[in-house]
């Protein structure tokens, strides 16, 4: 056991930032100690990615200081912070999965196991040989990384990592795509690890891992420090209740009574024997869908749209075998995908052809020739209806900002006047003002009588606007509640298995 | 020389002076480049600027613009087709066999025209159907189509002197060539395909994002599918054109039509990423090409120097384009 030093390896001191209609942290402050796991806690949008985007070198705080072992420093970009030995283990592996793993670990430092530009193929092996040792990992370096498990990839990252004198990682969701025994194989690394004296922050939703490992930890919301403290000093309930803090917010839409009509939408799920063995929509319903990233809502919600799910589907009673998003679309089933850049808009189109794409075959004259006039009309149309602010229905919709953006995804499918309509995280991304504007248009489609399901990370908006939400984790529905009776603490218990 | 630098210098300085308007300049840069052209050989070149040769310029555009605007649909849904040049020769060969086999001018020309519809339904359905890149999939087209004309043919020309079929190639019809109606009806039906239809609509949504366009309800493999029928039904007319052009069907004809053709998209300001361009541009691309071969041709230039020149423009272009898009995409 090496005993810790006596400064921080790391402090962050009063550190702002703020992008255009958010302040994403405020005024935060944090020290890392040598040979210490900090758990870094928060809601979605609580400032935890924005606070790893500085320390990784990829955003600039806009105030605060950064001392990187007592000496004031800044972090200009990626490289910055590996050289400053900070080494961040993201979420998606950055990995070459077509390489090898020896590749993989001297990959730009090639000149440490060659000469004059040529490659010993054997002194590179051996070099990564010894990396993986250091971790005790047993792999034969030239087996090719894209053949592991995701858990052994993550591990060589660390090696990498390691092998670059790092003495801080950082790791953002480690386990979302792990098992269960390579979660536990994983916490055992990391003990090891800080008993060599590097220091770890650990982004998690997982309350339980935060609680096994953790010394210290920290806990944002809404971008502010709202707790923080040795991990022995808190309970569950008392992080859940910090990460929560208050009662749904003013900008959530107070709860109404609906009139539900008929059953719309009814799915044989398999996936959730524990509510039903159905997940089902009425007519005038918003039914949402809570759960940590990787639960499987999107992958769920997206297989439904198209045609991936085993069970039967019945819409309106007749069973229906959707097989793709085109026939869905004409059976009345539309999705506004989580992904707005790649899979909701096309970015490089102008507004109107984003707009008017769901509805060519209805608006098209014989042999499927179009009117630009009334092409146009729609657009106008949708435009006023959810206040799209753009300076023209011409103009790309990559030049919107993201909350009008989101709007246009979702004005693609009102057009439509699809009867089931699922919502991926309509919100992510969006600032208060869209938000607000969005909560109402998923409100007014309810009254209009279409069933909405709404996938979301964010609770409280879940809270506000479902009438029941379904729960998922690790692929499985576990539980279905009725909003009205449910809180936050109970759905984030549900959602991370407390 | 003098003239190449002259157009690139007015592509590229424009749009730093408007920067709003770079949408605008990327949409007119191929005819400001077209106009100059025309301009400079104009004044330098003795003999371009005369009826007879302007005809004769458009009279050897045509075969490429109405390839290059079958291949404008394809490169904008962000394909590519490299088997048109065997496929131009392969159409005339089968066309030719039908016309001696038959004696009837119209069964030939539609047996021709059938052949190119299949051969690019063939292309199709490997690239939509099973996912397999349309380089190496047209790729292999390119081998087989040619093959299979020298097959069919055993490597000889053949010829036929009489027919009405002539009148295709070498005909004319209200003081302009036979060739140069079909190019101009071409481009109007595929201006209006891409400009006013639903699959218009379609193939510039999944040029734009595939994903998006599946998502959106698209049927993505059908639009793919569907641009390459009609790339192989544009080049069997192309085909036609050549075939009674020549009065002959000739199985080594159409040798590196594909570069031209994709030379004329590109210059015509399509992206060759997909889901940007437009039939009109691609019209400017093939007449730039063509007046670039003619000026050459009349100043007496070597034709081993032209290629070369040709290649230099090619480039250009491709530069060009890339400095426009990033300069769009700074504008967000």
């Amino acid at each position: 056991m090496v005993v810790p030093q006596a400064g921080p390896i790391l402090e962050l001191v009063d550190v702002e930032k703020s992008y255009p209609g958010v302040r994403a942290l405020k005024a935060v402050s944090l020290r890392l100690q040598a040979g210490e796991v900090h758990a870094l806690v928060g809601e979605n949008g609580a400032g935890k990615s924005t606070l790893v985007k500085i320390l990784g070198g990829i955003e600039q705080p806009d105030a605060g200081i950064l001392r990187l072992a007592g000496a004031t420093s800044t972090l200009a970009s990626p490289l910055a912070a590996r050289r400053a030995g900070i080494a961040v283990i993201h979420q998606e592996l950055t990995l070459l999965p077509q390489m090898t793993i020896a590749e993989n670990l001297l990959l730009g430092r090639e000149a440490l196991v060659g000469r004059c530009g040529i490659v010993s193929p054997s002194r590179r092996r051996r070099a990564a040989r010894a990396m993986l040792e250091r971790i005790g990992v047993g792999r034969d370096p030239d087996t090719t990384v894209g053949s592991l498990p995701v858990s052994e990839q993550q591990l060589v990252e660390i090696a990498r990592a390691l092998s670059e004198d790092a003495k801080v990682i950082l790791m953002d969701e480690p386990t979302a795509a792990l098992t269960e025994v390579e979660a536990a194989a994983l916490f055992a690394k990391i003990g090891e690890l800080k008993a060599t004296g590097v220091a770890i922050l650990y982004v998690s939703h997982r309350l339980d891992e935060v609680m096994r490992l953790a010394d210290r930890i920290t806990v944002l919301r809404d971008g502010a420090l709202v707790a923080q403290g040795a991990a022995a000093t808190f309970t569950v309930g008392e992080i859940i209740t910090a990460m929560v803090g208050r009662t749904i917010a003013d900008h959530y839409p107070r709860r109404e009574p609906r009139r539900l009509g008929e059953l719309l939408l009814d799915v044989e799920e398999p996936a959730a024997a524990a509510c039903g063995g159905r997940v089902w929509l009425r007519a005038g319903e918003i039914v949402g869908v809570a759960g940590l990233i990787g639960s499987g809502r999107s992958e769920w919600a997206n297989a439904l749209f198209s045609g991936g799910l085993k069970g039967e589907i019945r819409l309106r009673g007749r069973v229906v075998r959707p097989k793709s998003p085109h026939h869905s679309r004409q059976l009345g089933i539309g999705l506004v995908p989580g992904d707005r850049k790649v899979q909701g808009l096309f970015s490089d189109l102008s507004v109107r052809e984003n707009l008017t794409i769901t509805v060519l075959d209805r608006i098209s004259g014989a042999l499927g020739v179009l009117h630009p006039s009334r092409l146009a009309e729609v657009a106008r149309a949708l435009i006023a209806r959810l206040a799209i602010r753009c300076p023209s229905d011409r103009v790309r919709v990559g030049t919107l900002s993201g909350g009008n953006q989101q709007k246009v995804a979702m004005a693609k499918w009102l057009a439509r006047e699809s009867d089931v309509l699922i919502l991926d995280e309509p919100t992510r991304g969006v600032d208060i003002g869209a938000k607000e504007e969005i909560y109402r248009l998923i409100l007014q489609m309810a009254r209009d009588g279409k069933a909405v399901m709404l996938v979301s990370s964010e609770v409280p908006e879940l809270l506000s606007l479902s009438d029941r939400i379904y729960v998922m984790r690790k692929g499985q529905f576990v539980d279905a509640v009725d909003a009205g009776r449910s809180s936050q603490e109970q759905l984030i218990a549900l959602a991370s298995g407390e | 020389m003098s003239d190449r630098a002259t157009v690139s210098a007015t592509i590229a300085r424009e749009p730093s002076k408007h920067r709003d308007l770079t949408p605008l300049i990327a949409r007119l840069a191929p005819l400001g480049a077209l106009f100059l052209l025309i301009l400079v050989m104009a004044a330098f070149v003795p003999g371009f600027f005369t009826v007879h040769n302007l005809t004769n310029v458009a009279r050897q555009v045509s075969i490429n613009a109405i390839i290059a605007s079958g291949m404008t649909l394809i490169i904008i849904t962000g394909g590519i087709d490299l088997s048109v040049g065997s496929l131009v020769a392969l159409t005339g060969c089968v066309a030719m066999l039908a016309l001696n086999a038959t004696d009837s001018d119209v069964l030939g020309i539609l047996a021709g025209i059938a052949v190119g519809g299949l051969a690019g339904a063939m292309n199709g359905s490997l690239v939509a159907f099973l996912r397999l890149p349309a380089f190496v999939v047209t790729l292999g087209g390119l081998t087989i189509f040619r093959g299979l004309a020298l097959t069919i043919t055993e490597g000889q020309p053949i010829v036929r002197f009489e027919g009405a079929y002539k009148w295709l190639g070498q005909g004319v019809l209200l003081g302009l060539p036979v060739p140069v109606w079909a190019m101009i009806v071409v481009v109007i039906c595929i201006h209006f395909l891409l400009s006013r239809t639903t699959f218009g609509a379609h193939v510039y949504a999944v040029g734009g994002s595939e994903t998006a366009a599946r998502l959106s309800g698209v049927r993505v493999p059908l639009v793919k599918f569907m641009t390459y029928v009609i790339g192989g039904l544009l080049t069997g007319l192309a085909g036609m054109i050549l075939m009674a052009r020549l009065s002959s069907a000739q199985p080594a004809s159409g040798e590196m039509f594909e570069l031209d053709a994709i030379a004329a998209v590109v210059l015509g300001g399509t992206s060759l990423s997909g889901g940007r361009g437009m039939v009109w541009g691609t019209l400017i691309g093939a007449l730039i090409i063509g007046i670039l071969n003619n000026s050459l041709n009349l100043l007496g230039v070597s034709s081993f120097y032209q290629l070369v020149a040709k290649g230099l423009i090619i480039l250009l272009a491709v530069f060009v384009d890339q400095w426009l898009r990033q300069r769009l995409a700074s504008q967000v």
